[in-house]
């Protein structure tokens, strides 16, 4: 091997990208050739040093403007610590910013001030991936389009008004991958999705969220939903998604409209808060699906999902050990052949079932289930 | 570089392409490529597709690294565990900072 003082910059840098930022910066000691290599590394990854929180602050500071990269294509902030100001952080995107980032993913713990952001990062031509967790407001001007954006995670963060979130997703013409994940006071507002470009999205809301007016979904692309929002007064209004191959909900109102607008998904989990009507649909394409329960008569749920679902190959049950399950009398199934759930006769080849206690209604559930599921090819139950 | 595709067939009709640097992981491929190569279609008469598919399965997993980027990981993984001055004498780095620059 050729002595490595003797390699050029380009390889030295090479070297230095397959280092922790921290380390790599290090290495401006060792030499008068190494000393300003570390400045052209195109990826920054900083987060907190708790040793010497202070000391990063000021090197950040110091060194960022004077980085010799002419693209920065991502960078990582983890700051959660005092020393650190909202005015800092707003700094250093906007150099990024100015070097044509293309992710940015910035953490603030929420015992620290809220971190603001440049309005030039919502105008970024070269943006492909944000991601913005925790107390971060997010300050969406009139002027917004992020036209190269393809993943936005927006977790936890504050809006400066109930009309910001639209405007940065409408303004999004590129984007493929959303997550959203609110908090108690964070001045969302409704919730609307209308995006034609999105293929996945994930959405959480807790309980101690605010309940808004209706929560808009058009997301025409979608093929992978995830829905998890344990608000009590809450509407949604949700578009038919044809694409929808894979959905995921837990919600505790508006269930059925969150199944009609899903009949086309060949993959379906369902976490069932309190006992729900279907409405009528037909999971034509269903070939997956998994249920989560924890009160009565989910047998009858069960039975009514298998009925609708004819090319179902796949049932994995999970019965919430804590739930409650006292109020339940005997069901007595229809055992005529018509009444017969068609993907336990023709199309189920795997049953999972955990959370077995020997309840009556499981029992009643399994002697009809296995009478009429010939075509099992796997079967397992757990306690 | 060019991303030179060859196809491979099976004993039972079937066709596989693949990179060329990833078939000649394989010794038997090499030979055969040097040895008769009827435009760009290698015949495999004594093997099944089934059996192909995963000798191509086991190539591609087992692609070799080009040197410069071996080199760069394994002087990274140097500086990565070792201290400043451990680094400067395995690879005889001479400190040429003054004594004031020195942090």
């Amino acid at each position: 091997m050729a002595k490595i003082s003797e390699f050029p910059d380009d390889l030295l840098i090479k070297i230095l990208s397959f280092l922790p930022t921290k380390v790599a910066v290090s290495t401006s000691v060792l030499s008068k050739q190494w000393q300003f290599i570390w400045m052209w590394l195109p990826k920054l990854k900083f987060t907190n040093d708790y040793s010497n929180p202070i000391m990063l602050r000021d090197f950040i500071s110091k060194y960022l403007p004077l980085h010799r990269a002419p693209v920065i294509e991502s960078l990582h902030l983890k700051c959660n610590c005092e020393s650190t100001e909202p005015e800092d952080i707003k700094q250093w995107v906007g150099i990024a910013v100015s070097r044509c980032v293309r992710e940015l993913s910035i953490y603030r713990s929420v015992f620290y001030n809220a971190v603001f952001l440049p309005s030039s990062l919502y105008t970024c031509k070269s943006l492909v991936t944000l991601e913005l967790d925790g107390n971060i407001l997010v300050n969406v001007p009139q002027m917004v389009l992020l036209p190269c954006l393809k993943t936005c995670k927006l977790q936890r963060v504050i809006y400066s008004n109930e009309d910001s979130l639209r405007m940065l997703l409408s303004h999004c013409p590129a984007l493929e991958d959303l997550t959203i994940s609110g908090i108690a006071g964070d001045n969302m507002g409704a919730l609307v999705v209308n995006v034609p470009s999105l293929k996945r999205s994930s959405l959480y809301k807790g309980k101690t969220c605010s309940s808004s007016d209706r929560n808009v979904i058009v997301t025409p692309s979608l093929k992978y939903f995830q829905v998890e929002d344990y608000r009590e007064n809450v509407s949604y209004l949700i578009e038919h998604m044809p694409n929808r191959e894979e959905a995921d909900i837990c919600v505790w109102q508006d269930i059925d409209k969150f199944l009609e607008s899903m009949t086309s998904v060949k993959s379906l989990t369902l976490r069932v808060l309190r006992p729900v009507y279907l409405p009528v649909v037909v999971f034509n394409q269903l070939e997956h699906l998994t249920l989560h329960i924890s009160n009565n008569y989910w047998s009858k749920l069960l039975v009514r999902l298998l009925k609708v679902s004819p090319e179902l190959r796949v049932l994995n049950l999970d019965v919430d050990k804590y739930g409650r399950y006292d109020e339940y009398q005997t069901v007595i199934w229809n055992n005529e052949q018509s009444s017969v759930p068609e993907c336990l006769l023709k199309s189920l080849e795997t049953f999972r079932f955990s959370g077995y206690e020997r309840r009556e209604e499981e029992r009643d559930f399994f002697s009809f289930f296995f009478q009429y599921a010939c075509c099992l090819k796997y079967s397992s139950i757990f306690r | 570089m060019s991303e030179k595709k060859i196809v491979l067939k099976s004993s039972d009709g079937k066709t596989i392409d693949v990179a060329k640097a990833v078939a000649l992981q394989s010794q038997t491929i090499t030979h055969m490529v040097e040895d008769s190569c009827v435009g760009n279609e290698i015949p495999f008469e004594n093997v099944t597709g089934q059996v192909l598919a995963k000798v191509i399965e086991y190539c591609k997993k087992h692609v070799v690294v080009d040197g410069e980027t071996l080199t760069c990981k394994t002087v990274a993984h140097v500086i990565h565990t070792r201290t400043i001055d451990e680094i400067r004498t395995f690879f005889n780095v001479e400190n040429d900072y003054t004594p004031r620059k020195k942090q």
